[in-house]
C-alpha cells in the first residue's frame, strides 16, 4: 500500500477546543447532594405537615365531639324537663365523662359527676335571664359551650327555671392528642432519619450511568481505548449523553489514530533517511581515509578526494530532499505566479540536455496557463527526467506533450524505456522505494543513483499546488509514462 | 609605486578608474590585495576558507564571533565580510547593518537556511550577495570576486603577458586583437588565469570550472585544446602543458620549453 505523503485532509476531523478555551465553565454542582437534599426537604416538609395537619385535625375534632356531647346532653335534660324527676334527670344526663349539675328554681343543688364539684362557684358572665317560660324551648345552639382550661361548660336553663350546667373535662383527651403528637413527631423524625439515610444511596445508585461513563473516560485515557458506554435506552437524559459520549470518543480515536499512523509514517521515514545517509557519509570517510593513509600519486589521490566530495553532495541532497519532504508534511508554503507549462517544461529538458546531450528529449504542445512556482514545477519534470535516463540509459528518448483538459492542465511524461510494472505503479510513490532490487547501487546512474526520495517530494509538490501526480499503468516494456496535473488558470 | 596611486588604491570608488588608467599606460605592479574578514564560528569551514582565499590572493582574517566585529572592522579595513547568518550572540542581519554603518566593505552571508524569507531578511539587511551552505569553493571565490570587481576592490582586468581578460565586460584581448571564446572556454580562461603560474591537474581544472559530476574523461583535454588554438593565434603559447601534472598559463619567459 503507497503511504502518500499529502494525507487526504478531508477525513481529518475538526480540532476539538479544549475545556475551558471557549465560553463558561460547566456548573457541576453535587448532582446526588441536590437531589438527595431536595428530596429530604420536601419528605419533612410533607412529614411536618401531615403531622401538623393531623395533629389539628385530631385535636378539633375531639373537641368538637366534646361539645357536641355536652350540647347534645343539654338538649335530652331540656327534653326529660318535667317528664323525670330532677334527681333522675341528672342521673340520665350524666356520664361518659359529662358531670352534671342541676340548680332547681327552688335552689336545690343536684350534681352527678367528678367535675361537678368545679362548677360552683363561677359563674357565667352570661348568666341568662329567666326568660318568659316558653313551650319547652330546646337549649340548642344558642348555648355557648365555655372552654376554661381544660374543662369545657355548657350553661343552660331549663324550661322549669332550673340551671342545668354540664362539665366535661378535655384532660384525657388532651393529654391522648399529646401523645399522639409526640408519636408523630418521634415518627417523622425516624423516617426523616431514616429517608436521609437511604436516600443518598438510592439517588446514587440512579445515578450510576455518571459514574460508569467517568470509569470508562478514566480507563480509555488509561489506554483501553476500544470501550464504549453503549447505552440501552438511547432516548432518556443520560442516554443522549451517553451516545454523544461515544460519539466523541469515536472522533477522537479517530483523529489520534491518524495522527499516530502519521508520526509512525515519519519515525519510519526518518530512519530509512538516516540508513541511506550513513552510506555517502561512510563513503566520504573512506575515500578521505585512503588518501590520509597511504602515499599515494597526485592523481590517485585526487581520485579519492573527488569521489569524497561527490558522496558529500549526495548526503547534502538527500538532506534538502528531507527538508523539502518536512516542509510538503507541514504545508508547503507556495508563492505561485502566472506560468507556461509547456515553458517550464522546455527549461527542465534544457538544464537535463546539458548533462546529458545524447538523450533525445521533446516537448510538444501550445502554451498552457497555470499558477505554479515556477522552480517547484521544473523540479517535477526534472525528476521525471532523470528517472527516465536513469531508467532507459544516456539515449532515451522522452517525450513531454502538455494539453488542457477539462479544466485541468496536463503534463504527459512518456519515456522509451523498459516501463514500470503495473503493481509497481503506486508503489513508486513511497518514499526511499527503489524498484528492482536486483540491481546493485553501483549499475544505477546519476548523480542520486537511485535514491526514491524523488517521486514523493514530486507528488507532495503537485498536491501543495492542488493538483497531482501518477504513474498510468501500462504493459511492461513499452516505457513509463507519468501524468502531471494542475489546476488551469 | 607612488604614494598618490597607493592611497588611491586602499579607497574604493577610485580603484577601477586608476586601474584602467594602470593597465593602460602598461602597469604591471602588484595590485594590492583584497582583505576579506570572514565571520564563522565551525572551525572546519572557517580554516578551509581562509586557505582557499589566501590562496586565491587575498587576504584574510577570521573571527570565530561577531563579538568584536567593530574593532576588527576598525583595524583590517576589509573591501568584504563573510558573515555566517546563524552565529549565536548577535544574529546575522544585526552584524550585517553593523558592517554597513562602519565602512563600506560588501557582505556576503552564508547561511545553512536555503528559504526565500532568509535570503530575503538578508537582502533587507544590506547583504551584497548570499552562499548556502555546503558550498563549493569555487562558488564562494567567484561570488566573492565578482562582488569586488563591482567595488573595485579587485582588478576585474587580469593581465598576463600580452593577453588582457576584462571578467566584467566580458572581453579578452591578446595584443589588442579580441579573442572570440564560447562561455566554457571563458571560464576555463578565467579560472587558469586566476591561477596564473601554477600547474593544475585536470582533475583540479574540472571540478573547479565544471563540477563533481560524471563527465567524459577527455573534456578538459578537449576545451584546453581549443582555448589554446584560439589564443596562439595572436602570440606564443601562454597555456603550457606540463607532462604527468596538468597545465598552467604563464606568461612567456625567454628559457621556458614547451
Amino acid at each position: 500500500m503507497s503511504n502518500p505523503i499529502a494525507p487526504d485532509r478531508s477525513t481529518v476531523p475538526a480540532p476539538v477546543p479544549s475545556p475551558g478555551r471557549r465560553g463558561g465553565r460547566l456548573r457541576t454542582a453535587s448532582l446526588r447532594r441536590r437531589v438527595t437534599v431536595a428530596v429530604w426537604l420536601l419528605l419533612a416538609i410533607m412529614v411536618a405537615v401531615l403531622a401538623l395537619a393531623t395533629a389539628i385535625a385530631l385535636s378539633a375534632r375531639l373537641d368538637t365531639q366534646l361539645r357536641q356531647r355536652l350540647q347534645d346532653r343539654a338538649e335530652i335534660g331540656a327534653a326529660l324537663v318535667g317528664q323525670v324527676s330532677d334527681r333522675e334527670l341528672v342521673d340520665q344526663i350524666e356520664g361518659d365523662g359529662v358531670s352534671v349539675v342541676l340548680v332547681t328554681a327552688s335552689g336545690a343543688q343536684y350534681s352527678k359527676g367528678p367535675l361537678a364539684g368545679a362548677s360552683t362557684g363561677t359563674r357565667t358572665a352570661t348568666a341568662q335571664p329567666p326568660g318568659p317560660r316558653g313551650p319547652a324551648a330546646a337549649p340548642g345552639p344558642a348555648d355557648p359551650v365555655v372552654v376554661q382550661g381544660d374543662l369545657y361548660r355548657i350553661d343552660t336553663r331549663l324550661s322549669d327555671g332550673a340551671r342545668l350546667t354540664l362539665i366535661a373535662s378535655a384532660a384525657d383527651v388532651r393529654r391522648t392528642i399529646a401523645q399522639v403528637e409526640v408519636v408523630l413527631v418521634v415518627g417523622g423524625l425516624l423516617v426523616l432519619l431514616a429517608a436521609a439515610a437511604v436516600l443518598g444511596p438510592l439517588v446514587g445508585r440512579a445515578l450510576r450511568p455518571l459514574a460508569e461513563m467517568t470509569e470508562t473516560a478514566r480507563s480509555i485515557t488509561a489506554g483501553d481505548r476500544g470501550r464504549r458506554l453503549r447505552p440501552t435506552r438511547p432516548e432518556t437524559e443520560l442516554g443522549r449523553t451517553a451516545v454523544a459520549f461515544d460519539a466523541m470518543l469515536d472522533a477522537v480515536e479517530g483523529a489520534e489514530t491518524q495522527a499516530r499512523s502519521a508520526e509512525d509514517r515519519l519515525r519510519t521515514f526518518l530512519s530509512d533517511a538516516a540508513h541511506e545517509l550513513r552510506t555517502p557519509l561512510a563513503g566520504a570517510r573512506a575515500a578521505t581515509e585512503q588518501v590520509l593513509r597511504s602515499d599515494l600519486p597526485r592523481e590517485e589521490r585526487e581520485r579519492r578526494l573527488v569521489t569524497a566530495i561527490r558522496e558529500n553532495d549526495r548526503a547534502a541532497r538527500l538532506v534538502d530532499d528531507m527538508l523539502t519532504m518536512a516542509r510538503i508534511d507541514q504545508g508547503l508554503e507556495l508563492r505561485p505566479t502566472e506560468a507556461d507549462l509547456t515553458a517550464l517544461a522546455e527549461r527542465a529538458v534544457a538544464i537535463r540536455t546539458l548533462s546529458a546531450p545524447d538523450a533525445r528529449l521533446r516537448v510538444d504542445g501550445d502554451p498552457v496557463p497555470v499558477r505554479v512556482e515556477p522552480d517547484r514545477i521544473v523540479q517535477i519534470v526534472t525528476n521525471l527526467l532523470d528517472n527516465a535516463l536513469r531508467a532507459g540509459g544516456p539515449t532515451t528518448g522522452v517525450r513531454l506533450t502538455t494539453r488542457i483538459r477539462d479544466g485541468w492542465a496536463e503534463l504527459e511524461v512518456i519515456d522509451d524505456g523498459p516501463g514500470i510494472p503495473a503493481a509497481d505503479a503506486a508503489r513508486v510513490f513511497d518514499r526511499l522505494v527503489r524498484l528492482d532490487a536486483a540491481r546493485s547501487r553501483t549499475e544505477a546512474t546519476g548523480p542520486d543513483k537511485g535514491f526514491g526520495l524523488g517521486l514523493p517530494i514530486a507528488r507532495g509538490i503537485a498536491r501543495a499546488h492542488g493538483g497531482d501526480l501518477v504513474c498510468v499503468p501500462k504493459p511492461t516494456g513499452s516505457g513509463a509514462t507519468f501524468l502531471l496535473t494542475l489546476p488551469a488558470v | 609605486m607612488p604614494g598618490i596611486a597607493e592611497a588611491a588604491f586602499k579607497s574604493g570608488p577610485a580603484r577601477p578608474i586608476l586601474q584602467r588608467f594602470l593597465n593602460l599606460v602598461g602597469h604591471t605592479g602588484a595590485v594590492p590585495e583584497p582583505r576579506v574578514i570572514i565571520v564563522e564560528d565551525d572551525a572546519a569551514i572557517g580554516g578551509s576558507v581562509v586557505d582557499a582565499l589566501t590562496d586565491a590572493g587575498f587576504r584574510s582574517r577570521l573571527l570565530v564571533d561577531g563579538a568584536h566585529l567593530e574593532a576588527a572592522i576598525a583595524e583590517f579595513r576589509p573591501d568584504a565580510v563573510l558573515l555566517d547568518w546563524m552565529l549565536p550572540g548577535r544574529d546575522g542581519p544585526t552584524l550585517a547593518r553593523l558592517v554597513r554603518a562602519h565602512s563600506s566593505a560588501a557582505v556576503i552571508m552564508v547561511t545553512a537556511k536555503d528559504t526565500v524569507d532568509e535570503r530575503l531578511r538578508g537582502f533587507d539587511a544590506g547583504v551584497d550577495d548570499y552562499l548556502t551552505k555546503p558550498f563549493a569553493m569555487a562558488e564562494l571565490i567567484a561570488r566573492l570576486s565578482a562582488v569586488l570587481r563591482r567595488t573595485g576592490a579587485l582588478a576585474s582586468v587580469i593581465e598576463i603577458g600580452d593577453l588582457l581578460i576584462d571578467a566584467d565586460a566580458g572581453v579578452i584581448t591578446r595584443a589588442g586583437h579580441p579573442v572570440e571564446l564560447t562561455a566554457t572556454e571563458r571560464r576555463l580562461l578565467q579560472y587558469l588565469a586566476e591561477n596564473r603560474d601554477r600547474v593544475l591537474s585536470p582533475t583540479q581544472i574540472l571540478t573547479q570550472v565544471w563540477g563533481y559530476g560524471e563527465y567524459a574523461d577527455n573534456l578538459v583535454q578537449v576545451h584546453i585544446s581549443s582555448l589554446r588554438r584560439k589564443l596562439e593565434a595572436h602570440g606564443p603559447r601562454l597555456l603550457h602543458t606540463v607532462w604527468g601534472t596538468g597545465y598552467v598559463l604563464r606568461a612567456a619567459v625567454p628559457a621556458e620549453q614547451s
